[in-house]
């Protein structure tokens, strides 16, 4: 059912921006809205401790940065993706690069209602079946959105599994830097 | 039958399945001790399966039994073919695979006995460190023998990384362990306090960046452009990368001792120098996916592939995580954290394992005169648990990783620990158990492994030791 559903959408017409703004755009909202309310009606903890609540402003912040971010990544990924296309898939154009980016994202951007119950521990059991069924929709749908054979697709799925996890570490390590230099939490640095 | 015109592997068949067995014992070690963190009732009072004796047993088994092994074994395997020329003394190098076998045996037992030196990864006492570097230098009198008696004149960069490999670690290992024995099994350190951390993290980061990083890129610059049927992509780039990796690397030891009792131009240098290593490394790992990406139709013959591929991914992301984590703003929050356990992984497991595992499916029917594995779906199998065990394992951690980093240094308003130890680590509990599960998976791929392997081995035992014609060298690549 998920690949006629992949087929169906490779043989549409529609131009990236359509895409962008009928679909994708409306599914990353519901991460950073789902974390306003964790985040100010309930706050962070960190598993056992009580939790750490932020101001109104401070929430509507994080929030908006978290939105711009998914936005960021969305475009940043769906350009890598049509570049390393040149190599593994070259009949592949940017609105199929899109289509891989939303169908993708889509289980992750849905499962962002888990953000409501801001608990790490609770996010990581949740996510990471969610995280499963994303690559598995990577690796089947590569072939078929970017018009490419199923060889050249594990390849470039590999390619760009290494990305994505890069980036994602890049973030981690951005926020670190982050927390050192005061921006967050209350660290004795 | 005249022995020169053949090239000899028998020494490099039983390393191979000496790199397996080790597979079983060091991954299960260590699925066991992540065990015990979780469920502490498993080291059932017995010492010798405490937590503090069988984690130095996992990381030696690993590292020295299931590495050293593969290395040893390729080695043997890619130096003759790369020089044209039958292996200098078979014999001794049937004394390096046996007597290293025995070397890292012996050790781990008088691991689990309990005797320790204490530094991490050089935990053998010295009689050990003496037997192990003996069969070092036999190594390298056969690998550097083959090279000096070759009959093709280029030396192919494998060799290059072999050799930085077999060169750096007899000198790591001679520096950091040198002692003043007391008794047969216990000995003092030459170097005390500030010195002695700096020596050991001298040896301890390049024995991470010689042994599992130089050696493994021997393996695979060797075994890539086989399996891919093509050259690398460029060589040039190639030997770029060595230099520079091999300049680099020797600087970044410090990292491990950030905000530590070491002078601060020491954490800086380290600091630096390991965000320079980040450009040798992704060089290496450009040069290895381009040098695939035109040979995706491999993948349909050979599933080892798919292995290879992916271990280049993770390098990718090891060698930037690494150099992350050492920017000292990263380091104050990850240090003595499973932040820096799960990138100890995201490398051991992510790339060697993998570059392992995709080598010897490469390797092994070739060695046992079949055409193919035994079974193909096997493969695939293995390599989607081992897949998700790694990411299992890896984010696990570093939600653990985080989550520690945060809670050690976080303050009130008065500047008091918001959080004391028995709190972090109740916290830390749950996300144990989801390394556990990634280990475990990792391990089941590992068995399904080394059964795929042992019927491939069955089914051509009665062919066996193929004989592999040394072809002519080339006009003009001659000594």
């Amino acid at each position: 059912m998920t690949k006629s559903v992949i087929k169906h959408l490779a043989e549409s017409d529609y131009s990236p921006a359509q895409l962008f703004f009928g679909y994708s755009i409306w599914l990353g909202l519901i991460p950073p809205i789902s974390a306003f309310f964790g985040t100010y009606f309930y706050g962070w903890s960190l598993g056992i401790s009580d939790p750490i609540r932020l101001s109104l402003p401070e929430s509507i912040a994080i929030s908006i940065f978290y939105a711009l971010a998914l936005i960021a990544g969305f475009l940043v990924t769906a350009f890598v993706i049509k570049w390393m296309a040149k190599v593994y898939a070259p009949n592949a154009t940017l609105k199929d690069a899109f289509a891989v980016v939303s169908v993708v994202g889509t289980p992750i951007m849905v499962a962002g209602v888990v953000h409501l119950y801001p608990s790490v521990l609770f996010h990581i059991i949740v996510l990471s079946p969610v995280f499963a069924w994303s690559c598995y929709l990577l690796f089947s749908s590569i072939p078929i959105l970017l018009k490419t054979d199923y060889d050249r697709g594990v390849f470039m799925g590999c390619a760009i599994l290494g990305y994505l996890v890069t980036a994602f570490l890049a973030l981690l390590g951005v926020s670190a830097i982050a927390w050192v230099y005061g921006i967050g939490p209350n660290l004795g640095v | 039958m005249e022995k020169n015109l053949y090239y000899t592997d028998s020494a490099t068949v039983f390393l191979l399945f000496c790199t397996i067995v080790w597979a079983i014992i060091g991954m299960g070690a260590g699925v066991y001790l992540s065990a015990e963190l979780v469920m502490p009732w498993l080291n059932l009072d017995i010492a010798q399966i405490s937590f503090g004796r069988l984690r130095p047993f996992h990381t030696n088994a690993v590292i020295f039994g299931f590495g050293g092994s593969a290395l040893i074994a390729t080695g043997f395997y890619s130096v003759q073919r790369t020089c044209h020329v039958r292996l200098f003394t078979p014999k001794l190098a049937w004394f390096v695979a046996i007597g290293w076998q025995i070397g890292v045996a012996v050790g781990l037992v008088s691991l689990l006995m309990g005797y320790t030196s204490s530094k991490e990864y050089a935990e053998f006492e010295w009689p050990l460190d003496i037997a192990v570097a003996l069969v070092w230098v036999s190594f390298a009198v056969v690998f550097f023998g083959t090279l000096a008696t070759r009959k093709i004149r280029p030396i192919y960069v494998s060799n290059w990384f072999y050799g930085a490999l077999i060169i750096v670690v007899a000198m790591l290992h001679i520096v950091n362990n040198l002692a003043l024995p007391y008794s047969w099994m216990q000995s003092y350190s030459v170097y005390e306090g500030a010195q002695d951390a700096i020596v050991q993290w001298w040896y301890g980061h390049n024995a991470v960046g010689f042994f599992l990083t130089a050696g493994f890129l021997g393996m695979f610059y060797y075994t890539l452009p086989k399996q891919a049927g093509k050259p690398i992509w460029s060589y040039r780039l190639s030997i770029i990368a060595f230099w520079a990796f091999v300049y680099t690397y020797i600087w970044v030891g410090p990292h491990h001792l950030h905000y530590t009792a070491i002078p601060d131009w020491l954490m800086t240098t380290a600091m630096v120098m390991s965000l320079i290593l980040l450009a040798p490394s992704w060089a290496t790992m450009v040069n290895a996916v381009m040098t695939m990406s035109g040979a995706w139709d491999k993948l349909r013959t050979d599933p080892g592939m798919k292995f290879v591929m992916v271990s280049m991914v993770f390098y990718a992301l090891s060698t930037f995580e690494g150099p992350m984590l050492s920017i000292k703003s990263v380091n104050v929050i990850s240090h003595y954290t499973d932040w820096t356990v799960g990138h100890v992984h995201s490398g051991a497991l992510g790339w060697n394992a993998f570059i392992t595992f995709g080598t010897i499916y490469f390797l092994v029917p070739k060695l046992v005169g079949r055409k193919e594995l035994f079974s193909k779906h096997l493969v695939n199998v293995h390599f989607w648990l081992a897949l998700m065990g790694v990411l299992l394992y890896i984010v696990a951690l570093w939600g653990a990783g985080i989550s520690q980093g945060i809670m050690n240094l976080s303050i009130d308003d008065y500047g008091q620990l918001n959080y004391s130890f028995i709190d972090i680590m109740i916290t830390t509990i749950p996300y144990h158990w989801i390394r556990l599960l990634g280990g475990l998976l990792f391990l089941m791929g590992a068995l399904l492994m080394a059964y795929n392997l042992f019927k491939t081995f069955v089914a051509g035992k009665n062919v066996m030791p193929v004989l592999v014609r040394i072809p002519k060298v080339n006009k003009g690549n001659e000594i």
